[in-house]
């Protein structure tokens, strides 16, 4: 790495904080993860990771670990804090708080109704502190915090359900976050590592009457054994997909639960039966072609990354 | 690491070289052999163990035995903290403890002394330094700190194990933070002193310091040392700390490897 334009081995290179990537400081860019010395004669990584050099700019992306840092439309779950004067601060496991202006949420009574003092009075009505609900992310502000909207139907309060939070960097950005498992189960797949699972949709309930209450009334019905216990079974899935690292698609999603069907729901904690789990995938190669990454422990979930940019 | 040949006692006409300070407690620290109590040679270090991931929780954390001291640090952050106007760097806080259990006396209070106090000033104002906390406007970063049982010196490992959770954590880092102690007993600098070698009243010598830029974090000498002495403490000091990096680096790059299975 002594030499003046970069090494090529150094894509892929595993380094730690203060390791020199390249003295050429004037023909790379600086990307996440590094940071140029006081004397700016060298560029330098300043987390543990993998190097990945784009063109000419140079980032290490951190293996493990790190707090979701959001993306302009992305889906995610997240958690009021407080209720401010026009807006909802909300927790979505990011490094600052997220907030939920009134502006940017659909208010019971159709798309183009004005707002009003009336409403930030109502505020708590509608969502108040403690509430689960799911949204995209709308504006990224200078200082890394995250705007948020539920203008579309699709998002809003969660009701009956299980939350589970998993690395955030398993849950990949698509096209579709919500899905209705063939299973019996719906999942919803927030991008900052927050999964959600619940009752399928009772697909009787009128459209009519969640554009009336805007979405934010949820009935409280009792859930079958069964169902619950999919949804039991799941959580355990996801949980063990976080655990040895794959990536969470619904069809992986599916694919594990699939192969779990030969076990009791409780006994899918149990270490020996993650183990034979995790085998079985091996065989089935979940990721379609993931080379190399694979072994006795799972997928490695940075190279899946790699390619699907 | 302990194993050596034993430290034989030798006969009182063969410490005419020695410092009369040192035969005061009734044994040498060093042996003929030039082995210490512990097996150690002068200049080698305590054994040294990590492991990561340890509380699922915590953004990342690190458990770590270096020679008979064990400790468990924590990282919870960058999250945003109780609001402070403007604030345009991250803001680190350290809460240091210790278990009742981690010394040979029962201890009735194991937090909120005024050793731990001092020891927690000292921990953040070094990673304040260290951590890049400008790319965290808004936010803080809490340490916690654990002492499962102690060996002599807490500060040393406190601040190695924190470099590791940090590294863990993702949080970027201008580099590791390495430290350690030297002491001189009989006419030679010891590194990497034990709770035995640091209860001598010798010269003693605590160096913080960033391996590979080579910068001096802090520097701590609690004694009067001659100046010829002092430069050769550097020396081994810095040595050690760099003997000491190696092993952490090499923790890290195994972490990671194992993460991504390669």
């Amino acid at each position: 790495m002594t030499t003046s334009t970069i090494d090529p081995s150094i894509q892929q290179q595993l380094v730690v904080p203060g390791t020199i990537l390249t003295h050429d400081t004037s023909n790379f860019m600086r990307g996440h993860g590094t940071y140029l010395d006081s004397t700016k004669s060298h560029l330098k990584a300043s987390v543990a990771g993998v190097v990945n050099k784009v063109d000419r700019l140079l980032c290490v992306e951190p293996v493990e670990n790190t707090r979701y840092s959001g993306d302009v439309g992305h889906v995610v779950i997240g958690r009021v804090l407080k209720v401010d004067q026009t807006r909802w601060v909300v927790d979505i496991q990011s490094r600052l708080d997220a907030y939920l202006p009134l502006a940017s949420v659909n208010l019971p009574g159709g798309e183009n109704r004005r707002r009003m003092e009336d409403d930030e009075r109502n505020m708590r009505q509608y969502l108040k502190e403690g509430d689960l609900f799911t949204a995209e992310v709308q504006q990224i502000y200078q200082d890394g915090t995250l705007a948020l909207q539920t203008r579309n139907l699709r998002y809003g309060k969660l009701g009956e359900g299980i939350l589970i939070h998993v690395r955030s960097s398993l849950v990949k950005h698509t096209k579709s976050h919500f899905h209705s498992l063939p299973c019996g189960a719906s999942v919803i797949r927030g991008c900052n590592g927050a999964i959600w699972i619940c009752p399928p949709s009772s697909t009787s309930s009128s459209d009519n009457n969640i554009v009336d209450t805007g979405g934010y009334v949820k009935n409280i019905e009792s859930v079958s054994l069964d169902v619950r216990k999919t949804i039991v079974r799941l959580s355990n899935c996801i949980q063990i997909l976080n655990r040895l690292g794959l990536p969470i698609y619904d069809t992986s999603i599916m694919q594990i639960y699939d192969i779990s069907l030969v076990f009791e729901v409780d006994e899918l904690i149990q270490p020996k039966v993650i183990q034979t789990l995790s085998k079985q995938l091996q065989q089935k190669d979940i990721t379609n072609g993931s080379v190399g990454g694979i072994d006795g422990n799972g997928i490695d979930p940075y190279s899946h990354d790699m390619r699907e940019e | 690491m302990d194993t050596s040949s034993p430290t034989q006692k030798k006969k009182p006409n063969e410490l005419t070289s020695t410092l009369t300070t040192d035969y005061i407690s009734g044994f040498d620290l060093i042996s003929i052999e030039g082995y210490r109590q512990d097996g150690r040679k002068p200049d080698e270090l305590r054994h040294f163990r990590v492991s990561f991931n340890v509380v699922s929780d915590a953004d990342g954390s690190c458990y770590m035995e270096h020679g008979n001291c064990k400790l468990l640090a924590t990282i919870y952050g960058p999250y945003e903290g109780e609001s402070r106007s403007n604030q345009e760097q991250a803001v680190i806080t350290c809460d240091f403890s210790m278990t009742s259990y981690c010394v040979s006396e029962r201890r009735l209070r194991t937090f909120g002394d005024m050793k731990s106090q001092k020891l927690q000033m000292a921990i953040q104002r070094v990673f304040q330094q260290a951590v890049n906390t400008e790319t965290y406007p808004k936010s803080q970063i809490d340490i916690h700190l654990k002492i499962l049982q102690s060996d002599g010196n807490d500060y040393c490992p406190c601040v190695n194990a924190t470099t590791l959770a940090f590294i863990n954590a993702g949080i970027p880092m201008k580099d590791f933070v390495c430290s350690s102690t030297v002491g001189y007993i009989q006419n030679k600098c010891i590194i990497d002193l034990n709770q035995q070698e640091e209860q001598q009243k010798s010269p003693q010598l605590t160096l913080t310091l960033m391996p590979q830029r080579n910068d001096i974090v802090a520097l701590t000498c609690e004694s009067r040392v001659h100046h010829d002495i002092y430069n050769d403490m550097l020396d081994a000091a810095t040595s050690a700390n760099l003997q000491l990096f190696h092993l952490m680096k090499q923790a890290v790059i195994n972490q990671l490897k194992t993460a991504l299975h390669v």
